[in-house]
């Protein structure tokens, strides 16, 4: 399981905080790399600025895009990484506050893999993360590297 | 003469005949004795304006010079009505009638009168303008005058002040367009909430659990509990939050009609609150056949709420008896009910019931939001439907719903 990286795009430090409470609660110990706004994000995935040095195509297991961001907003993210060859087969894994139609709409016509909204009650974010975390890391056949 | 009054018994024409000649008689006296005429002519409420085949004036009644400010003597035999008519809107009517004729027509008199001169009937808005260059919307009727060959001799143009029915019309649409903006407003503000009112709810909780986890055993009972309540009381804010957003989204939806079994949808319905309740132990009816035009998603949330409801207020009751079905209200005409023998409630704040925020149960005695049946009557009020209750404390409650069968003026939309 360790090894696979899951990149967590989310702006609000109490958010990062308390997923990566819910990864360690549910004993994934998987890198996560945090990127606190749409644009960190896709410098991350497609290695430049801060992460030019970084090998593009060492790409993370699975994203889990927040929508509402600054700099880029989530669906722009989702946008720009199913534009682009080298990342558009990526799982993308929106989590986000709203149930808004029009996000959910959007988000999948772009191409998103899954919706979750994060819950209020943080027992059961833990159950959300563990769920997603299971799934993603563990029970889904990623797409082949270098395609 | 015997053969006369035999045709005259038992043939009605030539009765009709009879009552036609006497009718012409009485036709005649009055365009004789120019009663039709000065009757037209000292009209105060209407312009008439009569011209020769050329479009000069001729005639200018009362009501024209009222109107139009001007005096008969100013215009009679000098102008044409094109002069006072707004010039831009002369052309444009040109222009327009020219493409739907497919014949040249000159932007002056020719278009104010050309589809009256074709026989055609002819009712139009124009703007008039009177002689202190003010204007105003009008009514016009064009009818052609012609002599007894049928050839063309002058037109007549009656008219009316529109005035009133275009200021009817602007604030109409001033009104509409008000009520678009406050509904994009409410959208935003509604997904704002639905963005950004949530996260901080999710910290205290997160941050409230993390603290018990790291350092519970360090703090006494009473500190535990002071935070478990802080989790509740967040958990709570995050439901109101979530049922805000769901009647709000009630209101904005754009409706979908279609013909909607609704018997089928209360099974399903019912078959969620079974399979979440396992515990519990209650006997349900559905009435069969029972079908409704309206929106789906929206019936749904009625009978989620209503036959939540029934669940929750029966929760207290061993055995529960929850039925749905339809009545023949008089006063409403054919509505469903939803009915249970739970906790009841007091009628006289039945009028509470259907307002948001407003419970008429403890939260340790029946959890919720107070705005689920603020829901159901709004669903119902969009589907021109209505809402009612009847109940009696510990005798259980009834919720009645109508849901209008209006398919016949609302356009069913595609999806």
């Amino acid at each position: 399981m360790s090894g696979k990286i899951i990149l967590l795009v989310e702006d609000n430090p109490d958010d990062v905080t308390l997923t990566l409470r819910a990864l360690k609660k549910n004993n994934i110990a998987n890198e996560v790399v945090v990127a606190g706004d749409g644009a960190e994000a896709l410098e991350y995935l497609m290695a430049t600025g801060k992460y030019a040095k970084r090998a593009i195509a060492d790409l993370p297991e699975v994203v889990l895009l927040d929508l509402k961001l600054p700099k880029v907003g989530g669906l722009e993210v989702l946008r720009a990484i199913r534009a682009d060859p080298r990342t558009q087969m990526l799982p993308v894994v929106i989590l986000t506050s709203s149930t808004e139609e029009r996000d959910i709409i959007a988000s999948y016509q772009l191409g998103a893999n899954s919706y979750i909204r994060k819950p209020v009650d943080f027992d059961q974010f833990v159950d959300a993360i563990r769920q997603l975390g299971l799934y993603w890391l563990v029970l889904n056949q990623a797409p082949p590297a270098n395609h | 003469m015997s053969k006369e009054i035999h045709d005259s018994i038992i043939l009605n024409p030539v009765a009709d005949t009879a009552t036609s000649i006497t009718e012409a008689g009485r036709q005649e006296s009055l365009l004789r004795t120019g009663a039709l005429q000065n009757a037209i002519f000292n009209s105060a409420n209407f312009s008439s304006i009569a011209t020769d085949a050329k479009g000069v004036i001729q005639i200018f009644n009362v009501g024209a010079e009222r109107m139009l400010g001007y005096a008969a003597a100013d215009v009679m035999n000098k102008i044409t009505p094109a002069d006072i008519s707004d010039p831009q809107e002369v052309i444009a009517r040109a222009k327009a009638l020219s493409a739907e004729l497919d014949t040249p027509i000159t932007p002056g008199f020719e278009a104010l009168v050309f589809k009256a001169s074709r026989g055609i009937e002819d009712i139009y808005e124009l703007t008039y303008i009177r002689k202190d260059g003010s204007r105003f919307p009008a009514v016009v009727s064009v009818t052609a005058l012609r002599d007894a060959q049928g050839a063309i001799i002058g037109y007549l143009l009656i008219g009316t002040d529109n005035t009133a029915r275009k200021r009817l019309e602007e604030r109409v649409r001033h009104r509409t367009a008000e009520l678009e903006a406050t509904n994009k407003e409410l959208e935003a503000f509604s997904y704002s909430v639905s963005h950004d009112l949530r996260d901080p709810l999710r910290s205290i909780d997160g941050f409230s659990q993390a603290f018990l986890e790291d350092f519970g055993p360090l703090v006494p009972p009473e500190g535990r509990e002071d935070l478990q309540r802080v989790r509740h009381a967040t958990q709570r804010m995050g439901q109101l939050i979530d049922d805000m957003l769901l009647l709000s989204r009630v209101t904005r939806r754009e409706m979908h009609m279609e013909a909607t079994d609704m018997s089928a949808l209360a099974a399903e319905v019912a078959e969620e609150l079974v399979r979440d309740n396992p515990q519990r132990d209650v006997q349900l009816s559905i009435e069969p056949g029972m079908t409704a035009t309206g929106d789906p998603q929206l019936l749904r949330i009625v009978l989620v709420n209503l036959l939540g409801n029934a669940w929750k207020f029966t929760s207290r009751r061993e055995h529960a008896h929850v039925s749905v079905g339809t009545v023949r209200d008089p006063e409403h005409g054919p509505a469903f009910f939803v009915h249970d023998d739970g906790a009841g409630f007091d009628l006289q704040y039945k009028d509470k019931l259907f307002v948001a925020f407003q419970r008429l149960h403890g939260q340790d005695e029946f959890p919720g939001t107070g705005i689920g049946l603020a829901t159901v009557l709004r669903v119902a009020r969009r589907h021109g439907g209505d809402v009612w209750a009847e109940g009696e404390i510990d005798r259980g409650a009834t919720f009645y719903f109508t849901i209008p069968d209006l398919h016949a003026f609302i356009p069913t939309k595609e999806e």
